[in-house]
């Protein structure tokens, strides 16, 4: 396989300030990598680095197999599609778009065939003569990628692009950003800070915090199989409940959760004593009668909370000091279950995951 | 209760919006409108009066005659007079923007806040000084024995002492220094809100520094550009205490002209002389605000 980014331990400080901690990740050639963590975590400044706007103070990064360490921006085979776009102002769709191809002495002929594609690419052929201020905030979004685009870069680099987009535009744009990425095969990294976005389009997700990569892997790796606390916290929501490990094989890890006792399957590196356990909102079941589950425990509905597409219910079990939320599809029909009812809630034991406490 | 109350009152008035006009702007205008009405507007009129004067043997008769107009348009005296201020004014513009765009592209790009403070204040100087001073300080500095012809001198630049001092060179040296914190602070305005990621978008396009510069910051600062060019043509034409110190009575500017007409009592030159500066600031903001709307985006 082929990469057409490779980072490896790299690290930048600002003053005492420590933005990017010893980092490595490749990228393969062709893929849509996403960048994702809270703000502050460092994806920006690493996005940043990788289009030359900022020098890491030590690694290697290389591009398309080429170190770039004595590599300006403008010669870099990346482009940028800008937070808030930066189109610029005093030009016209068409100048913007053409601006690239004219830094690199491309023909006038040749240059008004490539905006024309481009334009075409992201659907905004009948814009050409408009000023940036003439246009809704989706079509600067597509502006800002045809711009980048047309430069025939090697990596497209897109930092927080839909940020300021209203949240329907944003689901749209995020398949079209797919469909484009398909269509033009380039490798594209995106920066964000919205798990759904990166979860809808990335082949692969980094997952940043505090200046370090907590795991990288498929969307549903990520969810699925979450490596450490904060990313099982990060995506998707999950009840993270203090444990005790009471007994540690190479084939069950023994768990006590206040009063309750289950064993689950082993993970990573949990030693007896205090632990986190996961159970995501999806994964507590919750009934009437008493549920034939790997751990079960009899609750009192708190609030029932609906969300549209589900009902989140808030639950106080027995003998445990959290609270549990469970959430259930939304049928269509009323809510199942009323606060201060008692019920039964339960999970299997694949469906929990220890993480070492701290 | 009280909704009721209102709605019921309106059933039997026609449905009208109580008209409510607010005074308060004009209120707070008040002082700026009587002090401009009496000490511009006012004395506007009583030139525009005396400028159809008749100054006759060192008398002035109050007559109706368009005499000095005509001096005005037809002595070469008095063209000379305005185009050697006209001349003044676009060199100093020219000159402060050549000293001051650079000068507002440095005080941008330095990095360092401390440095930034001490430039910006050293720029800021020269306001903190009388003219008066400045351009006596000037006189001594350009001296046919000064410091700067003694540089000049002493690096062989030239042979004999340059004459910088009592002719328009002088006049046109300390003015663009006295003008040049109101031409670099517009410019300087302009480029720290210029979006930084702008510059970056155009070296992420491919462009070097001087496209960056070429296609993208000097644009977008222009509107920057023309409004200190604004400033300092309009303050150089009627620059009156530097022409007179440094000029040494050779640079016969139109705002000495009307000051010398002053002291003769010659009130009908004087006042037509006012005007045409008046003409000339007025024609120049109207041409500046022209250039400025086309700058723009």
């Amino acid at each position: 396989m082929e990469f057409d980014v490779e980072l490896e331990n790299i690290t930048k400080t600002f003053g005492d300030q420590v933005a990017v901690d010893s980092i490595s990740f490749r990228v393969p050639r062709g893929s849509f990598f996403s960048l994702l963590g809270p703000s502050g975590c460092g994806k920006s400044t690493t996005l940043r680095m990788t289009s030359g706007f900022e020098q890491p103070d030590s690694g290697v990064l290389r591009i398309a197999g080429e170190d770039m360490s004595r590599v300006p921006p403008y010669r870099r085979p990346t482009n940028m599609v800008f937070q808030r776009w930066a189109l610029f102002p005093h030009m016209t769709v068409f100048e913007n778009v053409a601006f690239g191809p004219s830094t690199r002495r491309v023909a006038a002929a040749e240059r008004r065939q490539r905006v024309g594609e481009a334009l075409e690419l992201v659907d905004l052929t009948a814009f050409v003569d408009r000023k940036p201020s003439q246009l809704s905030g989706g079509q600067m979004q597509r502006v800002a990628l045809a711009r980048a685009l047309i430069n025939r870069p090697k990596v497209l680099l897109l930092d927080e692009p839909l940020g300021a987009l209203d949240l329907k535009l944003r689901s749209q744009m995020q398949l079209e950003l797919k469909r484009i990425q398909k269509e033009v095969g380039t490798t594209f990294i995106y920066v964000t800070h919205d798990q759904g976005e990166a979860m809808t389009m990335s082949d692969q997700i980094a997952v940043m915090n505090d200046a370090r990569i907590e795991q990288i892997g498929s969307p549903s790796d990520i969810y699925d199989r979450p490596a450490s606390r904060f990313v099982a916290d990060f995506i998707g929501s999950t009840n993270l409940l203090p444990v005790q490990v009471t007994g540690c094989s190479s084939e069950m890890n023994e768990v006590r959760l206040g009063a309750l006792a289950f064993a689950v399957p082993p993970s990573g590196n949990v030693t007896e004593g205090a632990a986190v356990m996961s159970v995501r909102h999806e994964q507590v079941k919750i009934a009437h009668e008493r549920l034939d589950l790997d751990a079960t425990v009899g609750a009192r509905v708190g609030e029932a909370i609906f969300t549209g597409s589900a009902v989140r219910y808030v639950l106080t079990p027995e003998g445990i000091d959290s609270e549990i939320v469970a959430e259930v599809p939304h049928s269509g029909v009323e809510a199942q279950f009323s606060p201060g009812e008692q019920v039964h809630i339960g999970w299997n034991a694949a469906a929990v995951k220890l993480f070492a406490d701290g | 209760m009280v909704d009721a109350v209102a709605t019921g009152s309106t059933v039997l008035r026609p449905r009208r919006l109580p008209k409510r006009r607010n005074f308060m702007p004009l209120f707070l205008l008040l002082p700026t409108l009587l002090l401009m009405g009496y000490t511009f507007l006012a004395p506007l009129a009583t030139f525009l009066q005396f400028s159809f004067f008749r100054f006759r043997k060192g008398r002035l008769e109050e007559a109706f005659t368009f005499e000095t107009y005509q001096r005005f348009l037809t002595d070469p005296y008095f063209h000379a007079s305005i185009a050697d201020t006209l001349y003044m004014a676009a060199t100093v513009t020219g000159l402060s923007l050549l000293i001051g765009y650079p000068l507002a592209f440095a005080l941008w790009r330095i990095n360092r806040p401390g440095l930034q403070k001490w430039l910006g204040l050293i720029i800021f100087s020269p306001i903190l000084v009388s003219v008066v001073v400045r351009s006596y300080g000037w006189t001594v500095l350009l001296a046919e024995q000064g410091p700067v012809n003694w540089v000049l001198l002493g690096l062989g630049i030239v042979d004999e002492p340059v004459r910088l001092v009592f002719n328009l060179t002088g006049v046109v040296i300390s003015l663009t220094h006295i003008f040049l914190p109101f031409t670099v602070f517009p410019i300087f305005s302009t480029m720290v809100r210029l979006d930084p990621s702008l510059r970056e978008a155009a070296m992420d396009l491919g462009a070097g520094w001087w496209t960056t510069f070429r296609r993208v910051t000097l644009p977008l600062t222009l509107p920057g550009l023309v409004a200190a060019a604004q400033i300092s043509f309009t303050l150089a034409l009627g620059a009156f205490v530097t022409p007179s110190i440094l000029g040494g009575g050779r640079v016969l500017v139109l705002p000495l002209q009307v000051y010398r007409a002053t002291s003769d009592i010659n009130w009908p030159v004087a006042a037509v002389g006012g005007l045409v500066l008046l003409m000339m600031a007025f024609i120049a903001v109207v041409v500046f605000n022209r250039l400025l709307k086309f700058s723009e985006i």
